[in-house]
């Protein structure tokens, strides 16, 4: 289900009063967001529930363990009986492949078996074992679904640079939509509890809601348990403030997506789809293009959780804080994607080492964090190149020490210097683009090299961008200041009334002829 | 009190909501203002409202509409009798033919009587085209009513829209390979729109709201998809059902809805030479951009138009391409025929009259004779 489809439009008319009613009771309320959150997910394809519910269940039961407490056979049980009702309920509502459901039994089997192992097992062991239990977990599932036949056709390509011709099967396998967002954001919770940052409570319902909450299960934010979870572990006020703030972002996150990131969707599609035959002014209208319709794409999507979830009285972090705007790529990645990016630093960069052991080894772990960074986005190797931009330039700024020249700068330098290190960084993020959106290596190349060229740079080119771009940076920047400067919204309903009509209008008016679905979905 | 506060409060929003809507919309997309003065004919499909007068107006054009009490967009009315020595002609099309967009002597039909008339026809035009039409509703109209009146030719569109309209309406069905009657009327939101055709407020709002001309199209447009898309696969067959396990469907929705405008043609043919009147079938292209347009012919099979006096424009607007003149409206309008467009499509269709001599028993010999020797 899309936030901007009409069936969404249906579901949330039919569940928002059952959910004002349940609202007061936790158990009450988790339970219905459960089984929204699962109808909004099983729209798209009711077979891949069983992942999700696999998911839940095992990492209910791992962060447990892996927290220092027991994992009582209670436990066991509503973990197990919560993996076999979705399994059996998915299976039947999709009414085929019905395979899956004796294989679940026999996972379920296993998975018993290896927790009461685990149990009997040395306490020193055990806390550990249980958190392998939700990675092996997690990143099979992720590793299957999304990197299986990358993998398998590059080591079929590695043995026949061998002179080895092995006959290996490609399976076709679909990848599941938000995978990638709810095995980090389980993986994260069962760390924490590793790690005694977070304590996991003993309800599945609590638990389940949160690990399946629908305003950001298919494409974030990444949210940590320990800002989230509380939050599905009390009864929640709903005030006017919120479900009038929540319907404004949710509009501005509907206008980025339908009036920005899919008007400009066909200006990209047309270069890079067809790379060959364009002029230099088409190329860098197409790069710039994509440039913003993946931010509005994905932060529109953001906004569009946001305020969902604060309408419905949660509250998920912020996502994006104009990384356009960013004078260094490190700066960049505290503001772009920063759940994601903040994820990689907590549970890739410092357990690699960080920034200690000395520059070389900073360099590195940098350099490595920002390479899983892109094979995260997708199993292609133009991904994990992208990464490698990333990580290089950040490598170069720190190298250079950019950012300690630009906190050292007075006066007019101090200007020009920031004026000189945004441009220079978003050039750079913009030609990283190119390799994202790329299909191929031979494509990206074609697209890079002809940006560089002097033909073709007509205001027609470059009008349609700067016209949905121009109120984008003015409203985000509005928004952007009023956070840092700590001013309050305006409450004043005739206000907010009018700013949402407005942001109504314009997403209906200038929203695209042909709706393009959401690019994160598919990492 | 407290209650008619509120339900005050709450009307004055409505109220204000709407003008906001209104502003934003005049504001930054400007819209057609074309209301449609429709409602159902006794034959069972649409027609347009005899007497109604009312504006067209577009970011390019106004258009004045004056209904006479027939139906048809002519100041005359018609009478059954068709007087001795005139030759009749009946255009039958949709909104192209209707004069969408142009003032009635800027259109096809009474461009088209002016240039017989300049050949040297008696002749009168009746202009029976109804927006929205495609053939199956022009056949209905056609056997009803448009027969009535004695036509010696038959002009009738083909346009980029008609193979859907052909097969919403569900007028007629193919079974076997025979074309038969289906659902006896075609009257799409017609009732609706005759109820709230009487009062004034609406047709104050559709006559003049860029708001609801926004809405009404956003929405119709969909709805007639939407409609279209269902009706193919009906009209193609059960598909993906038990029905089809037992039955399967050799025919897509694409192709059976083809299969549905060719039988429709050929029975309007058939219909018209029984009358022992003659067909003209004059071909609508599809505007692509102002030097590139695309035949509409080439949506049914080459062979299929061999039996019939095709009349096609395309060649025309590709040699006029170079010089860039306005064919189509272009500029937020609904881009139907400009003035010219509609006196090139009207020229070659009386070029092609005079070519094949149909009519000849109305035109002056002298002039018929120029034709037949035509200067260096």
């Amino acid at each position: 289900m899309l936030f901007n489809s009409f069936i969404f439009a249906v579901y949330m008319v039919l569940f928002a009063p059952v959910f004002l009613l349940a609202r007061k009771n936790v158990t009450a309320r988790n339970a219905l967001l459960i089984v929204a959150s699962y109808i909004f997910y099983g729209w798209w394809d009711w077979r891949f529930l069983v992942l999700v519910a696999i998911s839940t269940a095992v990492d209910y039961a791992a962060a447990i363990g892996a927290s220092g407490k027991p994992v009582e056979r209670a436990d066991l049980l509503k973990s197990g009986g919560f993996m076999a009702a979705s399994t059996l309920a998915s299976i039947a509502l999709a009414q085929r492949d019905w395979w899956i459901i004796p294989a679940v039994f026999v996972a379920i089997a296993i998975y018993g078996v290896v927790a009461i192992l685990i149990e009997r097992g040395a306490m020193t062991h055990r806390r550990a074992r249980w958190l392998a239990v939700s990675l092996i977990t997690n990143l099979s599932i992720l590793g299957f679904f999304k990197y299986f036949n990358f993998f398998a056709h590059n080591v079929q390509a590695g043995l026949g640079l061998l002179g080895l011709h092995p006959d290996f099967v490609l399976i076709h396998i679909i990848l599941p939509v938000g995978l990638s967002f709810y095995t980090f954001q389980a993986i994260s919770r069962t760390i924490d509890s590793y790690r005694g940052v977070f304590d996991p409570q003993r309800s599945i319902v609590n638990y389940a809601a949160y690990h399946a909450f629908f305003p950001q299960l298919v494409a974030g934010p990444i949210e940590r348990a320990r800002h989230l979870m509380p939050q599905f572990e009390r009864p929640l006020p709903i005030t006017r403030d919120m479900v009038e703030t929540g319907i404004l972002w949710f509009a501005w996150g509907l206008w980025k997506k339908m009036a920005v990131a899919d008007t400009l969707a066909p200006i990209a599609n047309n270069v890079f789809n067809k790379p060959m035959g364009h002029s230099a002014g088409e190329y860098a209208a197409a790069c710039l293009a994509f440039t913003f319709q993946i931010y509005c794409d994905f932060s529109g999507y953001s906004d569009m959780a946001r305020g969902l979830a604060r309408c419905l009285g949660f509250d998920l972090m912020v996502n994006f804080r104009i990384p356009y705007l960013s004078t260094s790529p490190s700066e960049f990645w505290r503001r772009w994607h920063i759940s994601l990016s903040s994820w990689l630093r907590d549970y890739v960069y410092i357990p690699l080492g960080g920034n200690r052991g000395g520059a070389f080894n900073t360099y590195r772990n940098l350099f490595l964090t920002m390479l899983i960074g892109g094979l995260w986005h997708g199993a292609s190797w133009t991904f994990v190149a992208w990464g490698a931009i990333h990580g290089a330039i950040q490598v170069v700024f720190k190298l250079l020490d950019l950012d300690g020249f630009l906190a050292r700068s007075k006066g007019a330098a101090r200007a020009l210097s920031h004026v000189g290190a945004w441009a220079l960084t978003f050039f750079v993020v913009v030609l990283a683009w190119i390799m994202f959106r790329a299909s191929d290596f031979a494509t990206a190349a074609t697209v890079a090299r002809g940006t560089f060229g002097f033909d073709g740079w007509t205001w027609d080119n470059f009008l349609p961008i700067f016209e949905r771009i121009a109120p984008l940076f003015a409203v985000d920047t509005l928004l952007y200041m009023s956070e840092r400067s700590k001013i309050a919204m305006p409450k004043s309903f005739v206000l907010r009334y009018n700013v949402a009509l407005c942001l109504v209008m314009a997403t209906i008016v200038f929203s695209a002829v042909q709706s393009q679905q959401f690019i994160y979905f598919d990492f | 009190m407290r209650a008619i506060h509120r339900v005050a409060s709450v009307l004055a929003f409505a109220v204000y909501t709407l003008l906001f809507v209104e502003v934003f919309i005049r504001i930054f997309d400007p819209q057609t203002i074309e209301p449609r003065y429709i409602t159902g004919a006794p034959w069972g499909v649409r027609h347009n409202i005899p007497g109604a007068i009312y504006v067209h107006t577009t970011p390019e054009s106004t258009a004045h509409f004056s209904i006479n009490q027939q139906g048809m967009r002519d100041p005359r009315n018609f009478a059954f009798a068709k007087p001795p020595g005139l030759c009749r002609v009946e255009v039958y099309g949709d909104s192209f033919f209707m004069g969408y967009e142009v003032e009635r002597e800027q259109g096809y039909a009474a461009q088209l009587e002016q240039k017989l008339k300049e050949r040297g026809y008696t002749v009168e035009v009746l202009n029976l085209s109804v927006s929205g039409f495609g053939q199956a509703e022009m056949l209905k109209t056609y056997e009803a009513f448009g027969r009535r009146f004695g036509p010696d030719l038959v002009v009738v569109s083909w346009h980029d829209t008609d193979v859907d309209d052909n097969v919403r309406a569900q007028l007629y069905k193919v079974q076997g390979k025979n074309l038969v009657a289906y659902k006896p009327t075609y009257l799409p939101m017609v009732s609706t729109q005759d109820w709230l055709s009487r009062h004034w407020l609406y047709t104050e709002i559709a006559d003049h709201s860029h708001a609801y001309a926004f809405f009404r199209e956003a929405l119709g447009a969909r709805a007639k998809t939407l409609l279209a898309s269902v009706r193919k696969q009906e009209a193609a067959g059960p598909e993906d059902t038990e029905a089809a396990a037992e039955a399967p469907s050799t025919r897509k929705p694409e192709q059976a809805a083809l299969e549905l405008s060719e039988a429709i043609w050929n029975k309007f043919q058939d219909e018209v030479m029984a009358d022992q009147a003659q067909m003209v079938v004059v071909e609508i292209p599809k505007r692509i951009d102002r030097s590139t347009y695309v035949s509409m012919l080439a949506k049914l099979p080459p062979t299929f138009w061999g039996h019939f006096n095709v009349v096609s424009p395309l060649a025309e607007f590709q040699r006029m391409a170079a010089g860039r003149p306005e064919i189509y409206y272009e500029k937020g309008g609904a881009r139907h025929f400009t003035p010219l467009g509609n006196s090139v499509a009207a020229s070659l269709t009386a070029d092609e009259i005079a070519r094949s001599g149909q009519l000849s028993r109305c035109r002056e010999p002298r002039v018929a004779q120029q034709d037949r020797h035509p200067r260096p």
